[in-house]
């Protein structure tokens, strides 16, 4: 699986989506100062108490970083996957004497985890960046603690598992289209969906969120699997 | 036919074999042992010729072999790092010509492969083609339009009519019965084919 990965590394170029990467994490750093800068601009805002706390705002932060990374995962899922195995593309993929699982997954998990790396470190320097500018400037007037440094990280990797994981259920919709716009479209829906359920639920609440997401997750990849296994070209 | 051969398709009814291998069931073993190019090549585009066939090597689970050589058999001296997607129409075919064979198979399987190529181009590939069944004991299944590039290559002809292997001959024989040149045994065997047709209707 490690050789096939690196394979595929060598063959399409991550450029694109390290910048990608780094531009969204900067966009996502600027909107969350301007959700903390809130109250300070308009201080007759009626929500002002949920930009007034640390909970909230990186809550926010990284579940808008989260929707982002799903829309990047789908896009990278659409490169790596679907245009690889729609029309021509798809007798060189099928040409090797590699089992077409073996190939498919490698191309899964290579989607999957650099999504989740991407956010992670992403999601860390942005979220360590807000904090550490908190702690010498601070705008939001709630009190900076451990705990919500911990609950910063600990946001940002429950956010990035699930980045990946919902790229990989938009590919399901991509790869049954074979179509790179349903593919993006769908991680376009899904995020959104998600984000809502996400911003009215608490950490256990998040939690089962990433479950379901895991569970549904493995049957795409299995159905998936089935697809490429039977696909003819 | 060919997509059957290397596994593309599943054969609806009866089976397909090479080498003694069946296309479905020993589909790797198969993919290991022979070299292909069907319809249109496709490429990494963004990679050399060279890195396409360390490429196409590696996923054969082959060590590198001479890519160089390889290159230059084929007509692609000095490509150097120049990305596939410059390369024109004719190029690329060589190129695939090269995948084909970099791995050394037993068998190659060729669809049009000289399509795209110019008159200088056509002659190297059929000389190199002489020399890989002559030399390196490679045999070539290959299908074309172009009956008179047929008739230079192949050793044993088949014609598909309808999708139906309606004759296979030596190619010695066809010269011997029809001297004026492969069109007019082509035609005989279309027209025969035809009026089989018509008379089981």
């Amino acid at each position: 699986m490690n050789k096939l990965i690196a394979l595929e590394l060598k063959r399409s170029s991550l450029g694109p989506y390290h910048i990608a990467a780094v531009t969204s994490g900067a966009a996502v750093l600027a909107f969350q100062y301007l959700l903390a800068a809130i109250p300070h601009i308009d201080p007759m805002e009626p929500d002002i108490e949920m930009f007034s706390s640390y909970r909230h705002l990186i809550g926010m932060g990284s579940i808008i970083c989260m929707a982002v990374f799903t829309v990047l995962a789908a896009v990278m899922a659409a490169r790596f996957v679907v245009e690889e195995y729609t029309g021509k593309r798809a007798v060189l993929a099928f040409s090797y004497p590699v089992s077409r699982k073996r190939m498919f997954g490698a191309k899964l998990v290579l989607v999957f985890l650099y999504t989740a790396a991407a956010m992670l470190l992403c999601g860390s320097a942005v979220e360590g960046v807000f904090l550490i500018t908190e702690t010498f400037f601070p705008l939001c007037g709630d009190r900076l603690t451990f705990g919500v440094v911990l609950g910063a990280f600990g946001a940002v990797l429950c956010n990035g598992i699930l980045a990946g994981l919902l790229g990989l259920l938009s590919l399901w919709a991509g790869l049954w289209k074979q179509s790179v716009p349903v593919t993006i479209v769908t991680a376009v829906i899904t995020a959104s969906l998600v984000c809502q359920i996400m911003a009215a639920c608490s950490w256990i609440g998040a939690i089962v969120v990433l479950g379901a997401a895991g569970v549904l997750t493995a049957f795409a990849v299995t159905s998936m699997m089935r697809q490429i296994e039977n696909m003819e070209v | 036919m060919f997509k059957l051969l290397l596994g593309l398709l599943k054969p609806s009814a009866g089976t397909a074999s090479v080498l003694g291998l069946d296309s479905v069931r020993d589909n790797a073993a198969i993919l290991r042992r022979t070299g292909s190019m069907i319809e249109t090549p496709v490429f990494y585009e963004r990679l050399s010729a060279a890195e396409n066939l360390r490429l196409h090597l590696a996923y054969m689970g082959q060590e590198d072999s001479d890519v160089e050589t390889v290159l230059r058999r084929v007509g692609l001296p000095d490509t150097g790092k120049q990305p596939v997607s410059s390369f024109s129409l004719g190029m690329r075919q060589r190129l695939a010509i090269a995948r084909a064979i970099i791995h050394r198979p037993e068998v190659l399987i060729l669809d049009e492969p000289v399509n795209g190529l110019d008159p200088v181009g056509i002659k190297e590939m059929r000389a190199l083609f002489r020399e890989l069944v002559e030399k390196e004991g490679m045999t070539i299944l290959l299908s074309s339009h172009l009956l008179s590039e047929v008739e230079q290559i192949a050793d044993r002809i088949g014609i598909i009519a309808g999708g139906t292997v309606v004759r296979e001959t030596d190619t010695e024989m066809i010269r011997q019965k029809y001297p004026d040149g492969m069109e007019n045994y082509f035609m005989t065997v279309i027209n025969e084919d035809r009026t089989g047709e018509i008379i089981h209707e």
